[in-house]
């Protein structure tokens, strides 16, 4: 970002410059929203709460997940990380998710609706 | 009461001004020494938590706690605002004169709600 | 990752702000003054100013209620306040529809008894809906945008705080004789430093209200659906006509009120009787919640009750919530904290200077995107490129220009006839039509003499507003003061406070604005802010 901030200060922003920040921007925005919600669903499942508590709260953080998924977005050096770090993290909660669902602890760990 | 508490909050939060670099050498003239600085920290900090205290006792803990923050903030604006017009006074007197008008003024303020 | 994090963190800052921004500034403005909410709805209604509430008043209710309803099904209360002194009486006619709608009601001066007919108005009701469904826009929309604005409002937030690390050394530092970047840089930091705590709760807050528009994924649904209250019940057949003389006799109000307020610490603001002619179970709401994890509940009174049976007085049942669960807790105190359903008149005024603070902040934070910026990219004759002129006339669109419309939208009640037709729909298009003026005006005339007229008009409209009162009503500065009625009174004098603070800006700008003193008109100007500079 350090490279794309240096682009600012100049008149016209090269397109490359555009490229970086709407990427990041797609990344942290829309890609930080999936993984808010992969995690709120997740975290809904394993708090140890009734399950409209559990659901609740983790709706509550929610929105604190998706901003630090945006400063990441706009603060890790280079593509790959931004968007690897989003990605890896969403993938590992669907994962998560996944596996809870099949192995059908929701409902024992107080997530079954 | 509230009067009293909003008064401890801002003269606490002019303690804690004036114990600062710039603001002590803007309004007193010089920059506190080391143990000054401590001790008018301490003391505005005590003052604060005076505040808190007060507004405990009006309103109970969780809205107190609400009510304090609030008084802090609006003596810390209250504060600010008048932080320029004390520097282009002439005289530590006429300084401080500015910076403690508030305090005065607020009373009748409250008492004119009041009565 | 030195410089480089707290850099990109001051770039998202700058970018995350100034997009969602104008709609930012006009969500602090009106949902500043929707603290005010019902006392706003009151000022705008002169033909209730009169109203003195007496100790009878409780007792009057109910005997009015007999009288002009025996036959309802409900009879509802709302008795005078320090938010409204007024009494108003509304029932339920067997077989009208559930909900609002089904209510018939009046208003009626709390000392005397007399019917009063107040202007139709859409009073501070619609600023509050405006600031967060907006206007016209389907429900969900209006929410999702807000909330959209509101996420990047916390993550401005978070990212100005990584920003500005000197966060306490300059705390209390804000030096408008400096002029230019300095003076708004200073006056942004301390609007934002200082309100912090409320800055962050109240977009915060602002976020979990709107779960389920935002993130309705984990969420139990069944609260989605359940709104509209209950389906009306199959055809209620009325059996007979009931005069007021077939109602038995109820118990004396004014005891029932002493139980709860005994109870609750604060005076009953609600008294709802069901099934006056029959069972009558008098049910009561405190003024205000009387705790803050109190639900907040999605009318003006919260879900705090006593139960009281109506024929010899005893309390009967209690319902708070008390037993909600921690999380349950934690949510109703976010929504209680960002309604200010607890607020007491101190606490009001408390929330209201802070919301203040943060129309303040991003207002300056507006001005401080395009004044960096011009600085920056001024081009040697003294121009500055044209997107940042034109960022810098939608600023003034959005901050004085919305000035203007509120100003505007107030005058417009005093001034619209009282029995006009959809009035309370002309108020607000009189809002918006001024606002649309007042945003193509800075398309017309150049930057500063843009600024200045706006600030100027925006100062005459709010001057304006204590003296129309003056020749329109009854109810103006010198009637209201010495009688202590401060609702309306201090609206007036906010008013005269902001159409101060307008001119005094107004002028300052005429004499020396930032982004105008980098054009060719600089050299004086320049020369000036070198002299004041100097006194520091």
């Amino acid at each position: 970002m350090a490279q794309a901030a240096r682009g600012a200060r100049g008149r016209a922003p090269s397109p490359r410059y555009r490229l970086d920040v709407a990427s990041r921007a797609v990344a942290g925005i829309g890609g930080g929203y999936a993984l808010s919600v992969l995690v709120t669903l997740l975290l809904a499942r394993l708090l140890p709460l009734g399950a409209a508590d559990a659901g609740l709260a983790a709706t509550m953080g929610s929105f604190t997940i998706h901003a630090i998924a945006i400063i990441w977005a706009f603060s890790v050096r280079g593509q790959a990380r931004v968007w690897g770090g989003i990605a890896g993290a969403a993938a590992l909660a669907g994962l998560l998710l996944i596996v809870i669902h099949e192995i059908g602890g929701g409902a024992q760990m107080g997530g079954g609706l | 009461m509230i009067a009293l508490a909003l008064a401890v909050s801002y003269i606490g939060m002019l303690v804690l001004c004036l114990a600062m670099d710039r603001h002590g050498r803007d309004v007193l003239g010089r920059v506190p020494g080391r143990g000054g600085r401590l001790a008018a920290r301490l003391l505005g900090s005590a003052l604060l938590a005076g505040a808190l205290v007060l507004c405990f006792d009006r309103w109970g803990h969780a809205i107190g706690t609400t009510a304090w923050l609030g008084l802090v903030t609006v003596a810390g604006l209250v504060l600010i605002l008048l932080l320029p017009f004390s520097v282009r006074a002439a005289g530590t007197g006429a300084r401080m004169a500015c910076l403690l008008a508030p305090l005065p003024v607020g009373a009748m303020a409250m008492g004119v709600f009041a009565g | 990752m030195k410089g480089g994090f707290r850099q990109s963190m001051a770039w998202l800052h700058a970018w995350v702000g100034i997009l969602p921004g104008w709609l930012l500034f006009a969500v602090f403005l009106t949902g500043t003054i929707a603290f005010f909410r019902t006392e706003v709805t009151f000022w705008m209604q002169p033909e209730l100013h009169a109203s003195q509430p007496g100790p009878e008043t409780a007792a009057m209710a109910m005997e009015r209620l007999r009288t002009l309803a025996p036959n309802a099904e409900s009879w509802v209360v709302g008795l005078p306040e320090e938010r409204s002194p007024t009494l108003s009486l509304s029932w339920r006619e067997p077989g009208a529809p559930p909900g609002r709608r089904g209510l018939t009601g009046t208003v009626l001066d709390a000392g005397s008894g007399v019917e009063l007919h107040p202007r139709d108005t859409a009073g501070g009701n619609f600023l509050y809906r405006f600031h967060y469904e907006l206007y016209a826009l389907p429900r969900d929309w209006g929410r999702a945008i807000v909330g959209i604005a509101t996420m990047a409002m916390f993550v401005a937030i978070l990212s100005g705080v990584i920003t500005h690390r000197r966060i306490f050394k300059d705390f209390f530092t804000f030096r408008p004789a400096k002029g230019g970047q300095r003076s708004w840089l200073d006056g942004h930091n301390a609007a934002a430093v200082l309100g912090l705590p409320f800055h962050l709760m109240i977009t915060y807050s602002g976020l979990v209200l709107f779960i389920s528009t935002l993130m309705p994924w984990a969420l139990d649904d069944g609260g989605r659906h359940g709104r509209g209250g209950a389906p009306p019940d199959a055809e209620t057949t009325v059996e007979k006509q009931l005069t007021p003389a077939d109602l038995p006799e109820f118990a004396p109000i004014g005891p029932v009120l002493a139980q709860a307020e005994a109870l609750w610490g604060i005076p009953a603001g609600r008294i709802m009787v069901e099934d006056p002619a029959g069972a009558a179970v008098i049910t009561l709401a405190p003024r205000r919640n009387t705790r803050l994890s109190a639900h907040s509940g999605s009318g003006s009174i919260g879900v705090e009750r006593l139960h009281f049976d109506g024929r010899s007085g005893r309390l009967i049942g209690r319902d708070d919530n008390i037993e909600e669960s921690a999380v349950q807790a934690t949510n109703n105190v976010l929504g209680s904290l960002h309604r200010a359903r607890f607020a007491d008149t101190t606490m009001r005024w408390l929330f209201f200077l802070a919301g203040v603070a943060g129309t303040a902040m991003v207002g300056t934070g507006l001005i401080l995107w395009t004044v960096k910026r011009a600085k920056q990219q001024a081009r040697p004759d003294g121009t500055i490129p044209r997107h940042i002129e034109v960022m810098e006339r939608l600023n003034i669109a959005a901050i004085t220009g919305l000035t203007i419309a509120v100003g505007a939208y107030f005058v417009a009640n005093r001034l619209l006839p009282v029995d006009m037709a959809d009035r309370a729909g002309w108020e607000i298009r009189v809002f918006f039509a001024v606002w649309a003026a007042f945003i193509l005006h800075p398309f017309l005339r150049p930057l500063r003499v843009g600024w200045v007229e706006q600030l100027t008009i925006a100062a005459g409209l709010f001057a304006a507003i204590p003296l129309l009162n003056m020749a329109v009503t009854g109810s103006h500065l010198f009637v209201t003061l010495p009688a202590g009625s401060w609702i309306v009174a201090g609206f007036d004098l906010i008013c005269l406070l902001t159409a101060l603070g307008l001119g005094a800006t107004a002028l300052k700008v005429a004499g020396r604005w930032p982004v105008a003193a980098v054009r060719p008109s600089g050299r004086g100007a320049r020369v000036r802010r070198r002299a004041v500079g100097r006194v520091e």
